[in-house]
């Protein structure tokens, strides 16, 4: 017994000397201390960086201009694109344009198409998914029928309509996209708000009598921030996918801006003479894509410690 | 079950009337000029307002609606000006392909997804379980026609084991099944790992291997069935999803669903085409929908539809 209480002051003493000598961390820092135990994420955020980089730089690592058609010195005798050589180092496309230039050129409109879609897409969930959760009742009731709504029509049919009828542009694409992109992480978003309206602080501060408003801004929304960083991050693949989509079938970003979607079209009717053409696009949508799904697990990870998985 | 099935196509029919409602407000009353909308961007002067006159489109707002609804009651979905033919007969002539592709999909998302979901489940760690979710990790982080692409580049073009494209025979089927099936099938294989985990710790799984039946017999009659229950669920859905969400796999494959049909609209302006297949996809997926959830009353007798 008394070696017992000994032992327990000792782990006491431990704790306490532990507790003053470890510096403050913000939460930031902390989500950052165990994002970085993950070494695959470690490896993706790496490797998104580099994509993102050479994507901003583009205009200035391009060896060449992207629009630009080499007629001559681009294309083989009988007129077929280039493979891989000392001048385009990626080869060119059949109207003799620099593969590597349209690849780093091609990167900013899909990363930025798919960043910025997602984004909004998540804004709108959070709008949405918060005041739903937030007011409950018939404002529940009602948003929640309109998301079955959404979730039940052809979203794809949709946006082909949309695409259509509506001038092309990027900033067209990005609307569309994220219309239909919100309706996931919205239930996700009111799910969240109805299980922390449940908690005491809440009652503590209503009972304080703190405005519906600052409940909501100071006590509810700086909870949801984790799952916005989250799915904006695990939102990206699927509007990347769906750009690169609609610029595949030229419905995407008009012509001279190359897209990835744009010169995977490019290749598709060249992938017997020149395969590359297609597959530098490809791999780096899924170079893209593979580090943002496992950039937006590590960070599901480091945010909700709590969170089990296998 | 008939009051539950009786509300669920009232629902059915206030989602069509409010994608209809949509779909007018985009078309009729949205930014762009209706006729050009209709009858393609090449109409110009003075044609455009005779055609605007010959289409009722200097009516009132309210007039063109009730109009326009009234032929979506008699099921008159306009004529398709790239495909010249009624849309309505043009949506239900690619529907079989589109309904086959689909079923092909999902059987061969089954066939290989269902063993990979219980050998990672029993041998968990294993090579075979971390392989499995790397090669899933990589196949849905491409655009699935991309993923077609390869399949015709390598299986098609250079062992030329399948027709690069086209609908006809069981050989035409097999690509542009598998370019959405196998990215499928490893994520049904991870969902069914993941539920057949939760099942493995059950006390009637341990009771059977206690009264000494064999490991196949434990797996298959007693775990599977239960751990089958969330997959089924989904691959309802994934089914109504499918119907309308192949267009990219059937235009890679010169697939002529209804997928392919949309697309090739839309590349040709094609309005009304896009319209009605909008449409017909909102009912597609709501019929499917239906028929899933009553399936699965028979599935999981716990379900009580109410």
């Amino acid at each position: 017994m008394a070696r017992a209480l000994a032992k327990g002051d000792a782990g006491a003493s431990i704790v306490q000397a532990g507790v003053a000598e470890e510096k403050a961390v913000t939460w930031w820092q902390d989500v950052w201390r165990r994002f970085r135990r993950q070494r695959l994420s470690v490896a993706a955020l790496g490797m998104l960086l580099a994509v993102v980089l050479s994507a901003v730089l583009a205009p200035v690592i391009a060896p060449h201009d992207p629009a630009k058609q080499y007629r001559k010195e681009g294309l083989s005798q009988f007129g077929q694109p280039l493979p891989p050589n000392a001048k385009f180092l990626l080869g060119t496309d059949a109207l003799g344009r620099d593969l590597l230039s349209r690849l780093l050129h091609g990167g900013r409109v899909s990363l930025s198409v798919g960043a910025a879609a997602s984004i909004v897409a998540i804004g709108i969930a959070l709008i949405v998914g918060g005041i739903s959760g937030f007011f409950g009742g018939a404002v529940d009731f009602a948003i929640m029928r309109f998301v079955d709504f959404m979730m039940s029509v052809p979203t794809f049919f949709l946006m082909l309509l949309l695409v259509v009828v509506l001038e092309p542009g990027i900033w067209v694409i990005i609307v569309v996209i994220s219309a239909f992109a919100w309706t996931y992480p919205a239930r996700i978003f009111r799910g969240e708000v109805l299980s922390i309206k449940q908690r005491d602080y809440i009652e503590a501060a209503r009972a304080i009598g703190a405005p519906s408003g600052r409940v909501f801004l100071r006590h509810i929304l700086p909870h949801l921030l984790p799952l916005v960083v989250v799915y904006i991050s695990l939102g990206i693949p699927g509007t990347i996918f769906a750009e690169v989509g609609l610029s595949f079938v030229g419905l995407g970003v008009p012509p001279p801006t190359p897209s990835w979607g744009s010169m995977l079209q490019d290749g598709i009717s060249f992938y017997r003479a020149a395969p590359w053409i297609a597959l530098y696009p490809g791999i780096a949508i899924m170079l893209t894509v593979v580090s943002f799904n496992l950039v937006g697990n590590g960070l599901r990870e480091a945010m909700d410690p709590t969170r089990r998985s296998r | 079950m008939t009051a539950y099935i009786v509300r669920r196509l009232f629902w059915l029919l206030v989602t069509l009337i409010a994608v209809s409602i949509f779909t007018f407000i985009i078309i009729f009353a949205g930014p762009v000029d209706p006729v050009k909308a209709l009858v393609g961007p090449r109409a110009q002067g003075a044609s455009l307002t005779a055609l605007r006159h010959e289409l009722g489109l200097d009516r009132p707002l309210y007039v063109q609606y009730l109009d326009y609804m009234g032929d979506l009651a008699r099921g008159d979905l306009g004529d398709s000006f790239f495909f010249k033919r009624p849309v309505r007969e043009a949506l239900f002539s690619r529907l079989p392909a589109t309904a086959q592709l689909a079923a092909c999909i999902m059987a061969l998302s089954l066939v290989f997804g269902l063993p990979m979901g219980v050998v990672a489940a029993l041998k968990r760690g294993s090579v075979l379980d971390s392989g499995m979710t790397v090669t899933g990790l990589l196949l849905i982080s491409m655009p699935t026609f991309f993923f077609g692409l390869l399949l015709i580049y390598f299986l098609a073009f250079r062992l030329r084991l399948f027709p690069v494209g086209g609908y006809g025979s069981f050989r035409h089927l097999i690509l542009p099944g598998l370019s959405v099936a196998l990215p499928w099938a490893v994520w049904y294989g991870v969902i069914l790992r993941t539920s057949m985990l939760d099942v493995l710790s059950t006390d009637y799984v341990r009771t059977a291997y206690a009264k000494g039946l064999r490991q196949r017999l434990v797996v298959w009659r007693h775990m599977l069935k239960n751990a089958m229950l969330p997959l089924v669920t989904m691959l309802g859905m994934d089914f109504a999803s499918l119907l309308t969400g192949m267009a990219f796999v059937e235009y890679v494959f010169n697939w002529p669903g209804i997928g392919w049909q949309a697309l090739t609209a839309a590349q040709h302006f094609d309005v009304p085409m896009i319209m009605g297949s909008v449409l017909f996809g909102a009912a597609l997926i709501g019929f499917a929908n239906l028929t899933v959830d009553v399936l699965y009353t028979f599935l999981d007798p716990r379900v009580r539809l109410t």
